[in-house]
């Protein structure tokens, strides 16, 4: 871990989005999976905000390569999400914070999705290829409120590709 | 890919089979005592067995313990080419002193049995022939006698057996000489040396990846090099600085270094020459807290197969909740019991759920 350089840190909520993340990291290619760091869990929705507030948002005013994904259950309330979202997060960091989640949790997800095997394939599979094309699982009405925030979140990473294609 | 790994009468172990998930990385945690090592050790044998002819003698040498004087079965299952073979090993005490023999050997594939061995009885079965029986004299663990024909599926079980390395490293036991026809890295990756060495001379592609990841380790190293010494012995060195160059000799890299180069030289390996099946008895020993998560991802990226034992929250925060498994001992009279993590109630944090001995019965 280098503070001088880019660096994605994931912030999973719980242990099953946790597992998502596992997933979703293992299927990126090396270049990106060497950048993401995994952080502690939280262990609530609530608790990664503070989280945020008092220990990742002032990492980021420090270190300006240093990225964001929180990844919550937006427990069925995504203008919730958004406005806290708005709120909390100050308009000089906003490119390089994104939220990420459920609409209900991971669980209820995968059953809605049909895919009963763990948690870490389904972030796999979500995420697999995400860089060219997007799983059409994202179009499911558990996932699809998040389309805009990846679309942001891959042009960063793509940034980061050709970059480091470049140097 | 290793699926089954079976002790019976050896440690704390009186009859316990662990079962890997199917993920193809697997985390192995426990408080002190639980076993985790002396599982390590159990496969460290068998492996041995592969990789050149030994008697029970021989390999009961690899043990910290003596074998049970009524028998310890080793036993193994595999996921080989899309069969599923199990082989089980019993060894016991001889009447002749300091002296180990071969009590029985099995090996079924997809639950059908086709060899065993009953002391000197040999049987085993011949596609298209039957069963035959040899009786002979003392015969290597996992071979038939010499003057029989080889099954197939023998051969495979041994040469993935050879690609099974069991690595409880001790850094200070990694030295800087690499000596010729030496090809296995050691359960303390005293042959790391060798090992490095025999990869890049036979897989010179292997260079390339490893020194790349040499370099994302470790800030500042450019390359390595190798002076040859009388007798056949290679000196491994690192060097770092482009400008102002400094040469270090492997033995004399830090600990945490040590490590980085083991892990690159494995990581080589398997892109070049696997897959493995690694087994790494705490991989996050001796390296700083920032560093982990990304080693330990390095690890999860190679093709083969990775399983680990750790204690470590940076370690069990790299690895899901369907890869981990938990070995549960209640005191030092008890077996251990081995469950998955996702089998138990740990609420929403499993690293917190450890520290507080919570996930322990």
């Amino acid at each position: 871990m280098n503070k001088y350089q880019f660096a994605l840190l994931v912030v999973p909520e719980d242990q099953a989005n946790k597992d998502l993340v596992i997933g979703a990291r293992d299927s990126q290619p090396n270049t990106i999976q060497n950048k993401i760091r995994i952080e502690p869990v939280p262990g609530g929705r609530d608790e990664v905000w503070t989280a945020t507030i008092h220990d990742y948002l002032p990492r980021l005013e420090r270190y300006e390569r240093w990225h964001l994904v929180l990844v919550i259950d937006h427990d069925a309330d995504v203008p919730k999400i958004q406005q806290h979202f708005d709120e909390l997060i100050p308009q000089s960091l906003k490119s390089r914070v994104w939220v990420l989640g459920c609409r209900s949790e991971p669980e209820s997800c995968r059953s809605r999705l049909g895919r009963p095997g763990p948690l870490r394939e389904l972030g796999s599979e979500l995420f697999n290829s995400c860089m060219t094309q997007l799983s059409p699982l994202w179009d499911h009405n558990e996932l699809n409120h998040n389309k805009a925030q990846l679309e942001s979140l891959r042009k960063t990473l793509q940034n980061l590709i050709d970059q480091e294609k470049g140097s | 890919m290793l699926r089954e790994l079976g002790l019976i009468r050896y440690r704390c172990f009186e009859r316990f089979a662990l079962e890997v998930p199917e993920s193809r990385n697997t985390l192995i945690i426990g408080k002190n005592g639980s076993g985790k090592s002396t599982l390590a050790q159990g496969l460290n044998l068998l492996s041995l067995a592969a990789r050149e002819p030994q008697t029970a003698t021989h390999l009961a040498n690899s043990l910290v313990t003596p074998i049970d004087p009524n028998g310890t079965i080793f036993m193994v299952g595999a996921d080989l080419g899309g069969q599923r073979v199990d082989y089980f090993l019993s060894l016991q005490p001889s009447s002749a002193a300091g002296r180990l023999e071969i009590l029985f050997e099995q090996l079924f594939v997809d639950s059908l049995e086709f060899f065993h061995r009953a002391g000197r009885e040999i049987t085993y079965w011949k596609p298209g022939v039957g069963w035959n029986n040899i009786a002979s004299a003392e015969v290597p663990v996992l071979a038939l006698a010499p003057d029989s024909p080889e099954i197939e599926v023998f051969n495979q079980l041994r040469s993935w057996l050879k690609r099974v390395i069991v690595i409880s490293p001790a850094p200070q036991q990694i030295g800087e000489f690499a000596e010729d026809g030496v090809q296995s890295l050691g359960v303390h990756g005293e042959h790391l040396a060798s090992f490095y060495q025999s990869l890049i001379a036979t897989k010179p592609r292997a260079y390339e990846i490893f020194i790349n990841k040499l370099r994302a380790f470790i800030p500042g190293v450019v390359e390595t090099d190798s002076v040859s010494f009388p007798g056949g012995r290679k000196l491994v060195r690192v060097i770092f600085g482009r400008d102002q160059k400094l040469t270090i000799p492997l033995k004399e890299l830090s600990d945490g270094e040590k490590m980085y180069f083991l892990a690159a030289t494995l990581i080589a390996a398997q892109d070049v020459d696997g897959p493995f099946t690694i087994f790494w008895d705490e991989p996050d020993h001796y390296l700083s807290l920032d560093a982990i998560q990304t080693f330990i991802q390095a690890l999860r990226q190679t093709k083969g197969q990775f399983i680990a034992t750790s204690h470590n929250a940076e370690t069990i925060n790299a690895f899901a909740t369907d890869e981990i498994l938990v070995l549960q001992r209640e005191n030092y009279l008890s077996e251990p019991t081995m469950k998955r993590v996702s089998e138990l109630d740990y609420g929403r944090d499993l690293v917190q759920a450890l520290r507080l001995g919570e996930v322990y019965e």
